[in-house]
C-alpha cells in the first residue's frame, strides 16, 4: 500500500508538547518528513517546501498573543498551495468552527483528545 | 336540583287530582255521557271544561276545542265566570304548546273578567296562571309578584286550597333562586294548610317537597324523614306516581350518604313502579341514579349498563334533560375508568345537549322580550286599560265578596297544574343558575382537558422511559462511533420530545393555576452558563454567535427558581436562534437598581435577549405570546416547535412577579426583555445543594431490591441501570399480586413500584403491604416509579403509604438517591468529577496519572522523560501567563492559555482537572468572571503546580 510511502508533513501548533508528541506518534511506523512550527506565520514562510499535509491548530496565540489563528493560516495556505491537505487539530469542540474550516478547505477536523494522535495518523495514511 | 322543581310541580298535579281525570278513558266517557243528559247551560259549560282538562295531557288540540266550546256557550248566556275559566284554560293550553304571547293574552283576559265580576277565586287563579307564564319565561320577579298577589287574595278569602297552592308556587320560585330557607318556609306553609284540609295527597306532596328542600340544605336525616312520611301516605292512598318519586328521592339521599346498596334498592323499587305506570322519564332518571352509585362502588360495568340504558330511554322519549344527565354520568364513569378521551367526548355531548336546552331557553327569552314589548305597546295605546289593570289587585283586596263557585275555581286549578306539570318536566334550571352552570361547565371541561393532557403525558412518558433509559444503557456499552452517532440522535430526539410534552403540561398547569415556584439560592451565572451550553450547539449549527453579557454588578447568587428561569431563557434565546439566519443572539443581564441593592437586599434584574433575526411584524407583536401562535403563518412548518414556548415564558415571568416586553423591527431583529426582582442569596447555601449527577452507585451495594413494573422494557431499564452502577440483588414482578407473592416468600430492603399495573396497582399493593404484614415487613420502603407528574397523583402515592417517588423517565442518580434515602444509606459522591463540584475540599489524591503517557511511549522510559521534561519546563510559563492575565483581567488570554494546555493535560493524565479547565475557559471566553471563578482559576493553577511537583518527584 501507498500508506507506507513517507509524506512531507507540517505540524503547526504553539504547544511544544503537542508537536513533539504528534511527530513522535506519526513517525513511529512510517518515516514521514515532519517539520514543526509554533506559529502559523512560521509555517507560511516555509510553504516553498511544498508539504503534502499540514496539521494545523485552530488557536495559535498562546505563546505569541498576536499570532494569526488557524483559520487565517488555512486560507493563506489554500491560496498558495490548493492541493495541500490540511487537517485541523483543535481542542475547540465547536461544530460551527469545524464546519467553517471544512468549508474553507480543511480535509478533516480532529478534536484534541486522548485518541487525537491515532486519528491523525489514520488520516495521514488515508491521504494519497 | 332538578328533582326539586319536578316535585313541586308534581304536588300541584296531585293536589288537584281529586278533580283531574286526565288520561282516564273511563272517566272521559262518563263525562261525555253525562254531557248528553245535562240540560242546564252552566253545568254543560263545567263539563266542557272538565273534558278539555281531561284531554289536556294527550291531546291539546282536542282540549282547546272543548275550551272554545265552553267559551262560546258561556258567552251565549253571558256566564262571566265560565268565560273567565275558559280564558284561563285556553291560556294554559297555549302555554303548554309554548305560545307564551297568546297564553299571556288569554290569562290576562280572564283576569279582567274575574275582576269585573269580583270573583276572588278566579282572580287568584288568574294571577297564578300569569305567574306561571312569567316563571316559564324565567322572569322570576314578575312571577313572584303574581303568586304573592294570588296568595293575598286566597288568604283574604280563607281559601285554604288556594293558599296552599300559592305557597307551593312561591316555594318553587325560591327554590329556583336557590333561597332554600324561604322555599322551606313556603313548603311548610303549604303542608299546614293541607293538614287542615286533611288532604292526604297534598300532605304527601308537601312532605316530599320539604324533604327535597332539606336535601338541598344538606340535612339528609330530615330529608329522609320527610320522604319516608310521604312514601307511607302515598302507599296507603295508592298513588303510584308519587310513590316512585318518593322512592327515587330516598335512593338519592342514601347515595349521598354513600350507602350505595341501600340507594340501589330504593332506586330499583322506584324503577319497577315507574315501569308499571309507564313513566319512562322517571325510569331513566332512576337508572342514572343507579349508574352513579355503581360508579362510586367502582363497579364500572354495571354503571355503564345502567347509564347506557338511561341514555337509550331518554333518547326514546326525547327528554333533553335526561339525555344530558345520562351523558354526564357516562362522562364521570369514563373519567373514573381513566379513559379521559372518552370522558371528554361524553362531556362534549353533555354540553351539546345543555346548549340545545339553552337555545330553547334563549328562544323563550326572545318571546318574553316580544311579549314585554307587545304589552308595553298595548299599554301605551290604552292608558285607561293599563290603569284598570294596575288597579285590579288593589280593588280586589278591598272587596270582601265570597267565592261563589268554588267548583269551577277548582277546574281552573286542574288546568293550571296539569299544564305546569307537563311543561316543567322538560324544563331546566334557569335564570341566575345559568351563569353558574356556564361556569361549572367551563371548569369541568377544563378539568377533563387537563386530565386528558396529563394522561396523554403519562402514556407518552411510559415508553419514553424505556427509549431514553435503553439509549443511555447502550451509550455506556462503548458503541462504535457510527452507532454512537445514531444513539446520540435518539437521545437528543427523545429529550426534545420530552420538552414538548413538558411544555404542554406546563401550560395546562399554568391554566389550572397549579404551578408552583421554588425559592432557593442559586447561581445566576451558572444558570446563564447552562443556557449557553444547551443552546451553543444550535447556534453554531447556524453559524450564529451566542453571546452572554452579564453586567459585573449583577450578584452571582440570588434566590428564586433556577429551573424556571433556565426554562424562560432557553425558550426566549432558543426562539431567537430559531428566527435568526445570520449574526448573533445576545443574552444580556444587567442590574436596574444598583444603588439600592444593599438597602433592601433585592436585585432588580433586567434580562434581554437580543437577536439579529427576521423580526416580528408590528401587527403580530401582541399575539406572539399566545399559545400555538407564531408570527409568520408558515413558521411552524419552517421553524418547528410547539409554539408554546413564548406563552409559557410570559406566564412564568408574570407568575414570578415580573413582566415581559418585546421590541422588534421587521428585518433587523427582536429584543425580548423581562425584569425580575430577585433577593440576593448566599453562596454557602448553594454548596449544600449537591449535584445529583455525581452520586456513587456503590452506595447501594448489597441491597436486595424488589422491582415491579408491568412494562418489561421499563423493567429492563430500571434493572440494568441500577446493576450497571451497583452490586445489588434485584427480583422482578409484573404486577402487585406478584409483588405480594414475592414478599410472602422473602424480605427485601426496598420495593420500586410502578404505580399503574394490572391486577393490583401500585397504590393498592402498597396499602396491602402496610396493612397486612407484621413488623418489620410492613415497613419495607416503597418507592413509586411514576410517569405522572401531576401533584394529585403524587399525593396519592403518599396517601397509599409510599415513601418516595421517582418520575419517569428517570435519571439513574435520582433513583439511586431515592433508594439510598429510603434505606438510610449515606449517599456517596463519585470522586471522578471533582474540582468543579468539590469546591473547598482538599484533594490529596495524585493529580497526574502516567498510564496514558506510558502507553503512548510504548513503555519507553526515555521518551516518557522527554515529555515529562517538556511539561516541567513549559507548565510554569502557563501558570505565570494565566496569573498575569488574571491580574490584568485579560480573560481571552486566560482562555487561550487554558486551551493550549489541553494536550499537556492529556499527556500527563491530569484527568480530573479537565472539566475544571473547560469550565473556566468557557466562562473566560464569555467574559463572565466573578469571584468564584477567580477562585477556580487559581485552583487550577495550583493543580498545575501540584502536577509539576509530582512529576519532578517521579
Amino acid at each position: 500500500m501507498d500508506s507506507a510511502k513517507p509524506k512531507k508533513i507540517f505540524i503547526v501548533d504553539d504547544d511544544e508538547m503537542l508537536t513533539e508528541a504528534l511527530k513522535d506518534y506519526i513517525t513511529r511506523k512510517v518515516h514521514h518528513d515532519v517539520s514543526t512550527y509554533s506559529t502559523g506565520e512560521d509555517c507560511l514562510m516555509h510553504l516553498d517546501k511544498k508539504p503534502d499535509i499540514i496539521i494545523l491548530d485552530y488557536y495559535l496565540n498562546t505563546v505569541h498573543k498576536d499570532a494569526a489563528n488557524g483559520m487565517q493560516i488555512l486560507q493563506n495556505v489554500k491560496k498558495e498551495l490548493p492541493d495541500t491537505h490540511i487537517i485541523m487539530l483543535s481542542s475547540q469542540e465547536h461544530y460551527g468552527i469545524a464546519m467553517q474550516t471544512i468549508i474553507k478547505g480543511a480535509e478533516q477536523y480532529v478534536i484534541k483528545d486522548e485518541d487525537a494522535f491515532q486519528k491523525v495518523a489514520e488520516l495521514i495514511e488515508e491521504i494519497e | 336540583m332538578k328533582r326539586f322543581f319536578l316535585i313541586f310541580l308534581v304536588i300541584q298535579v296531585n293536589l288537584i287530582s281529586n278533580y283531574c281525570f286526565a288520561q282516564d278513558k273511563h272517566i272521559v266517557d262518563s263525562i261525555q255521557s253525562l254531557l248528553k243528559t245535562v240540560k242546564q247551560d252552566t253545568s254543560r259549560i263545567n263539563l266542557f271544561v272538565k273534558l278539555s282538562d281531561a284531554y289536556f295531557d294527550n291531546n291539546p288540540e282536542e282540549a282547546m276545542q272543548f275550551a272554545q266550546q265552553s267559551l262560546e256557550l258561556s258567552k251565549s248566556i253571558s256566564y262571566q265566570k265560565g268565560i273567565g275559566n275558559a280564558y284561563n284554560s285556553m291560556g294554559n293550553i297555549y302555554r303548554y304548546k309554548g305560545d307564551f304571547l297568546l297564553a299571556q293574552k288569554y290569562n290576562h283576559e280572564a283576569l279582567i273578567v274575574f275582576e269585573k265580576i269580583g270573583d276572588k277565586s278566579g282572580l287568584g287563579m288568574s294571577f297564578i296562571c300569569i305567574g306561571n307564564n312569567y316563571n316559564y319565561l324565567s322572569n322570576f320577579s314578575e312571577a313572584l309578584k303574581n303568586y304573592l298577589a294570588s296568595l293575598k287574595i286566597y288568604e283574604e278569602t280563607k281559601n285554604k286550597r288556594g293558599i296552599a297552592l300559592a305557597y307551593n308556587n312561591i316555594g318553587n320560585i325560591y327554590g329556583v333562586l336557590g333561597n332554600h330557607t324561604e322555599a322551606l318556609k313556603n313548603g311548610l306553609g303549604a303542608l299546614k294548610f293541607y293538614n287542615e284540609l286533611k288532604d292526604r295527597k297534598g300532605i304527601a306532596g308537601s312532605l316530599n317537597n320539604i324533604g327535597d328542600i332539606y336535601k338541598e340544605l344538606g340535612n339528609f336525616t330530615e330529608a329522609l324523614n320527610n320522604f319516608f312520611a310521604a312514601l307511607k301516605i302515598n302507599k296507603e292512598i295508592g298513588n303510584k306516581n308519587w310513590e316512585s318519586i318518593n322512592l327515587s328521592n330516598i335512593g338519592s339521599i342514601y347515595s349521598k350518604q354513600n350507602n350505595y346498596p341501600l340507594a340501589q334498592k330504593y332506586y330499583l323499587e322506584a324503577v319497577s313502579i315507574s315501569k308499571e305506570i309507564g313513566d319512562t322519564y322517571s325510569v331513566a332518571d332512576s337508572y342514572c341514579g343507579i349508574g352513579n352509585t355503581y360508579i362510586q362502588q367502582k363497579k364500572y360495568n354495571e354503571a355503564n349498563q345502567y347509564l347506557l340504558n338511561a341514555l337509550t330511554l331518554s333518547k326514546e322519549i326525547g327528554s333533553l334533560e335526561s339525555i344530558k344527565n345520562s351523558y354526564s354520568g357516562l362522562a364521570i364513569l369514563a373519567n373514573a375508568r381513566g379513559n379521559f378521551k372518552l370522558a371528554l367526548d361524553y362531556y362534549k355531548f353533555e354540553i351539546a345537549y345543555r346548549d340545545s336546552m339553552f337555545n330553547e331557553e334563549n328562544t323563550k327569552k326572545t318571546v318574553q322580550q316580544q311579549m314585554q314589548y307587545d304589552f308595553d305597546k298595548k299599554e301605551s295605546l290604552s292608558k285607561a286599560e293599563q290603569e284598570k289593570k294596575d288597579a285590579i289587585a288593589k280593588k280586589e283586596i278591598q272587596r270582601q265578596k265570597l267565592v261563589r263557585n268554588g267548583f269551577i275555581g277548582g277546574f281552573g286549578v286542574v288546568f293550571l297544574f296539569a299544564g305546569v306539570f307537563l311543561m316543567q318536566r322538560n324544563r331546566i334550571k334557569k335564570g341566575n343558575k345559568e351563569l353558574q352552570i356556564a361556569k361549572e361547565r367551563a371548569e369541568q371541561s377544563e378539568r377533563y382537558e387537563q386530565q386528558f393532557l396529563a394522561n396523554m403525558s403519562h402514556e407518552i412518558r411510559t415508553p419514553m422511559n424505556a427509549v431514553m433509559g435503553m439509549t443511555n444503557l447502550l451509550i455506556n456499552k462503548s458503541p462504535r462511533e457510527d452507532q454512537l452517532n445514531y444513539l446520540d440522535g435518539i437521545k437528543k430526539s427523545s429529550e426534545n420530545l420530552l420538552y414538548i410534552i413538558n411544555d404542554i403540561l406546563d401550560l395546562s398547569k399554568i391554566e389550572a393555576g397549579k404551578i408552583e415556584f421554588e425559592q432557593i439560592d442559586f447561581s445566576l451565572y451558572s444558570v446563564i452558563n447552562q443556557v449557553k451550553q444547551t443552546l451553543n450547539h444550535k447556534a453554531e449549527e447556524k453559524g450564529l454567535y451566542l453571546i452572554t453579557e452579564i453586567d459585573q454588578d449583577v450578584p452571582d447568587v440570588v434566590i428564586g427558581d433556577p429551573v424556571r428561569l433556565n426554562q424562560i431563557l432557553i425558550n426566549l434565546a432558543g426562539n431567537a436562534i430559531k428566527f435568526t439566519e445570520k449574526g448573533s443572539v445576545i443574552i444580556d443581564v444587567r442590574i436596574v437598581n444598583s444603588e439600592q441593592l444593599t438597602v433592601n437586599n433585592t436585585s432588580v434584574l433586567k434580562f434581554s435577549i437580543v437577536d439579529t433575526g427576521i423580526g416580528i411584524p408590528k401587527d403580530k407583536l401582541q399575539t406572539v405570546f399566545e399559545s400555538f401562535k407564531q408570527a409568520h403563518s408558515s413558521d411552524t412548518r419552517k421553524y418547528g416547535g410547539t409554539g408554546l414556548g413564548l406563552s409559557i415564558s410570559k406566564q412564568f415571568v408574570e407568575l414570578m412577579g415580573g413582566n415581559i416586553s418585546i421590541e422588534s423591527e421587521e428585518g433587523s431583529g427582536t429584543t425580548f426583555s423581562f425584569v425580575l426582582n430577585l433577593p440576593i442569596g448566599s453562596a454557602e447555601k448553594i454548596n449544600t445543594q449537591k449535584s445529583t449527577e455525581l452520586i456513587d452507585g456503590s452506595t447501594l451495594n448489597g441491597l436486595k431490591i424488589l422491582l415491579a413494573d408491568d412494562n418489561e422494557y421499563n423493567l429492563t431499564v430500571a434493572r440494568d441501570s441500577i446493576m450497571a452502577i451497583a452490586e445489588v440483588t434485584i427480583k422482578e414482578a409484573m404486577n402487585g399480586k406478584e409483588v405480594i407473592e414475592l414478599l410472602n416468600k422473602e424480605d427485601f430492603d426496598v420495593v420500586l413500584m410502578d404505580v399503574q399495573m394490572p391486577i393490583m396497582d401500585g397504590y393498592e399493593t402498597t396499602r396491602y403491604i402496610r396493612e397486612h404484614y407484621d413488623l418489620p415487613k410492613n415497613k419495607v420502603p416503597v418507592i413509586a416509579l411514576t410517569a405522572s407528574v401531576i401533584k394529585s397523583d403524587l399525593d396519592k402515592c403518599r396517601e397509599a403509604g409510599m415513601n418516595d417517588y421517582v418520575p419517569k423517565p428517570f435519571i439513574v442518580s435520582q433513583l439511586v438517591t431515592a433508594i439510598a434515602k429510603a434505606t438510610n444509606r449515606e449517599i456517596k459522591f463519585t470522586e471522578k468529577k471533582s474540582g468543579k463540584e468539590h469546591t473547598g475540599e482538599a484533594i490529596n489524591a495524585r493529580i497526574t496519572d502516567l498510564s496514558y503517557l506510558r502507553k503512548f511511549c510504548e513503555e519507553d522510559e526515555t521518551r516518557m522523560k522527554k515529555y515529562i521534561d517538556i511539561f516541567i519546563s513549559t507548565a510554569p510559563i502557563v501558570i505565570e501567563k494565566i496569573q498575569v492575565a488574571l491580574a490584568n483581567n485579560e480573560l481571552i488570554e486566560i482562555a487561550n492559555q487554558l486551551h493550549g494546555f489541553k494536550t499537556k493535560m492529556i499527556m500527563m493524565g491530569m484527568n480530573d482537572s479537565k472539566d475544571l479547565l473547560i469550565n473556566i475557559e468557557n466562562q473566560c471566553r464569555e467574559g463572565n468572571i466573578n469571584e468564584n471563578q477567580k477562585l477556580e482559576i487559581s485552583k487550577f493553577t495550583d493543580q498545575i503546580q501540584k502536577a509539576i511537583n509530582e512529576l519532578k518527584e517521579s
